[in-house]
């Protein structure tokens, strides 16, 4: 057990070193928190500026007009607000109190009056192939949303269409009989209990950029540690006490196995953190197999360490330590997807990413934190390629380790 | 009990002798022996000096005994039994003392003590006893709870003696321990350094500085370029019955120095002087009969060469290493 005389020795020594402590454990929460601050996730989740405003004038004043506001009201992300008249609406699209008005023209719902079946369930050839004009409605966007004006016209008139189309269905006798039968039928549903479909276990909205963001740095953050663990080594060999260490009764592979176990606790450590920090300050979900994460923390962790180690039998000074350290974490980084979503990413540099340790815990992460079933055989692949990847760089660490400070 | 294979190959006793036996050692580099054929012996309780210029394989005889390099060629056997740097009973009879400070500065003495102690398999009870001896020895209780980022040159050096003696070794290996320090901490090392003979441990001391050497050591080995010139007590190296007497001019003319050479060593100093040797007896000084000192005063005065100064020079350590290994820079 002499190799853990020299891991409890390493963790002391780092939890003296503020400055590696602060790189591997506030630094990644600080960066994703910045980050969240500068996408508007964090700090505005409740805040109503991030909502699409949309300003309604109702001229028509009829019951469906009404249930047209309320519908539109009702989705999830925008901002309704009644507005007086055109004028007044034209003002508040100026001055951005408004991003988007709707205006229901005086002849509204007349114009829904006169629609029938084949106007509503063939919108290319019927009344509607018009566009909303057809039931005297404009939309206009303000500067924020002038590129996607078509987008928000379509958004508009199939929220209408909701309105509308049961109002136009119900003229006819035959389908205002199924349209009441089925109505009957969802009631009957609720009652007997039947279960509704299981909510998705990420939650949607702010906290969902979370899901990405917090396993994409947290396994760039992991790598970090490459850098923290070779010029440990460096400092053993620049301050002697590695032949201290070679000459006392540990071998080669318990000191190799002594240095790297602080690492592989740190990283953990880091890990944890940050899916606290998600959970608590952002509100990220840790998906329907919470307890599966551990087994892809342990895994990247044990990946990062032996990189770490491997590194670490190759350098020989600091700068080489920087150099080599920040080129791996930056370049593998950026490789594998930890910038970006990975699926942003064109095939090519798909396939060329699953040569890093990283992209493989993202996938793992995607799909635990993502779906709401797991491919569990994916996450367990991820995992037995992500410690194999640990225990070669740690084997071949060893023999490097042995060979070169031992018998040169 | 039953010795495995390896254990018996391992007791490939040439004679069954005690301490360190080093036999016909040799490390290349490439094409460069930078060890050669070196071959020396330190009993228990012994403290053996080993000095040489920069470059005379000092530090690489060092890293061979301690297992660190892989000889080229001959032994290493402590206790009569071949050194394996893969047996870690071995291993753990050995205590360096590196030439660099070898301590983590942000552990306290206590955990540095603790530290390599537990490393080297001591314990509960006996390391804390064994602590406590090493911050006698090395006149650090006081500051057992402070870091080294906070002590002085001499306090550091040792503790870094220290903690090659936490685990009670039987053989130490020092290089060069007393570098930069003041002259209180260094006699206190040195001190400690006669201790650990007295005590039976063999004692390797490497240095550079020729007086902490004769104050310490038993034996001596003086070796250059790989390879050992001069090994014995310091009493069979240096000749005490004899006297260097050092005449000192500004120039001689070309026949005098012809006549000169018959009877003293004459040497060209860097400063343009010339320096004549004349050696002789303690017994012919004694007695008056310093004839080869008269002759060499009688040429200079009849040639009329003006001295610059006449001084006597006992024969020491360092007059010898210098006569051994030049006195040529070295790099």
């Amino acid at each position: 057990m002499e190799f853990w005389e020299i891991t409890v020795k390493d963790l002391r020594l780092i939890l003296k070193d503020r400055g590696a402590l602060y790189t591997l454990l506030a630094l990644p929460v600080v960066f994703i928190a910045i980050l969240g601050v500068s996408t508007g996730q964090l700090i505005t989740t409740h805040d109503a500026s991030k909502l699409v405003k949309i300003g309604v004038v109702d001229e028509d004043g009829g019951e469906i007009s009404a249930h047209v506001f309320r519908d539109l009201a009702a989705i999830g992300g925008l901002q309704v607000s009644k507005v007086e008249n055109r004028d007044e609406a034209k003002l508040r699209l100026q001055d951005g109190r408004s991003s988007v008005v709707v205006i229901l023209g005086k002849d509204f719902s007349n114009r829904v009056d006169d629609l029938n079946l084949s106007d509503v369930f063939d919108t290319e050839h019927g009344k509607l192939s018009a566009g909303l004009s057809a039931i005297d409605m404009q939309v206009e966007s303000g500067a924020a949303f002038v590129g996607v004006a078509e987008l928000v016209q379509y958004v508009v008139l199939s929220a209408v269409l909701r309105v509308v189309a049961p109002e136009v269905a119900k003229r006819n006798p035959l389908l205002s009989r199924i349209l009441d039968r089925m109505i009957e039928q969802h009631q009957a549903d609720l009652e007997s209990g039947v279960e509704n479909p299981r909510p998705a276990p990420v939650k949607p909205g702010s906290s969902i950029i979370y899901q990405t963001l917090v396993p994409a740095f947290m396994v760039m953050f992991a790598f970090f540690l490459v850098n923290i663990m070779a010029s440990s080594f460096i400092n053993e060999r620049k301050l002697g006490t590695l032949k201290r260490l070679q000459v006392s009764r540990v071998t080669p592979v318990q000191l190799m196995f002594g240095k790297t176990m602080p690492f592989l606790i740190v990283s953990i450590a880091q890990s944890v953190l940050l899916f606290l920090s998600g959970k608590l300050m952002f509100g990220m979900s840790w998906g329907t197999y919470p307890l599966m994460l551990l087994p892809v923390i342990l895994t990247t962790s044990l990946s990062a360490t032996g990189l770490g180690l491997l590194l670490a039998t190759i350098v020989r000074t600091e700068s080489q330590v920087t150099s080599y350290s920040t080129f791996l974490v930056i370049v593998l980084a950026g490789i594998s997807g930890c910038y970006m979503p990975r699926d942003w990413l064109p095939d090519l540099m798909k396939n060329v990413s699953l040569g890093t340790p990283h992209a493989w815990a993202l996938i793992a992460y995607q799909e635990l934190l993502t779906h709401e079933h797991p491919n569990m055989l994916m996450v367990g692949e991820c995992c037995f390629i992500l410690a194999a990847f640990g225990v070669v760089c740690f084997v071949v660490g060893c023999v490097r380790f042995r060979k070169y400070e031992y018998s040169t | 009990m039953e010795q495995t294979d390896g254990s018996l190959l391992e007791r490939e006793v040439n004679v069954a002798m005690n301490g360190l036996e080093v036999s016909h050692l040799k490390k290349l580099y490439g094409d460069v022996t930078v060890v050669d054929d070196l071959s020396f012996h330190v009993e228990p309780g012994e403290i053996f000096g080993l000095i040489g210029p920069n470059g005379a394989g000092k530090s690489t005889t060092m890293m061979m005994i301690i297992g660190l390099l892989q000889p080229d060629g001959g032994t290493i056997s402590f206790d009569g039994v071949r050194f394996n740097h893969q047996n870690v009973e071995m291993r753990s009879r050995l205590g360096i003392v590196p030439q660099e400070l070898a301590i983590y500065p942000e552990l306290t003495t206590i955990q540095n003590l603790r530290f390599f102690g537990g490393l080297n398999g001591v314990r509960g009870s006996r390391l804390k006893e064994r602590v406590d001896y090493v911050l006698d020895l090395i006149g650090l209780r006081q500051n057992a709870d402070h870091t080294p980022s906070t002590f002085s040159g001499g306090m550091s050096r040792r503790l870094n003696f220290g903690i090659a003696l936490i685990h009670e070794p039987r053989f130490v290996v020092l290089d060069e321990p007393t570098v930069g320090i003041d002259p209180q901490s260094r006699s206190s090392l040195l001190d400690a350094v006669r201790q650990l003979g007295r005590d039976g441990v063999g004692v390797l001391y490497a240095s550079h500085y020729m007086d902490e050497v004769e104050a310490v050591c038993h034996r001596v080995a003086i070796m250059d370029r790989g390879k050992l010139l001069k090994e014995g007590t310091l009493d069979q190296l240096l000749d005490r019955s004899r006297i260097d007497l050092c005449v000192s001019v500004s120039q001689l003319l070309p026949e005098l120095r012809t006549e000169l050479e018959a009877i003293a060593e004459v040497l060209a100093e860097p400063d343009g002087t010339i320096r004549i040797l004349v050696r002789e007896t303690l017994e012919v000084q004694k007695q008056g009969n310093s004839a080869h000192l008269r002759r060499v005063l009688e040429l200079l005065e009849r040639t009329k060469t003006p001295l610059l100064g006449i001084k006597t020079q006992e024969t020491s350590l360092e007059t010898l290493f210098l006569s051994l290994t030049g006195r040529t820079l070295r790099d």
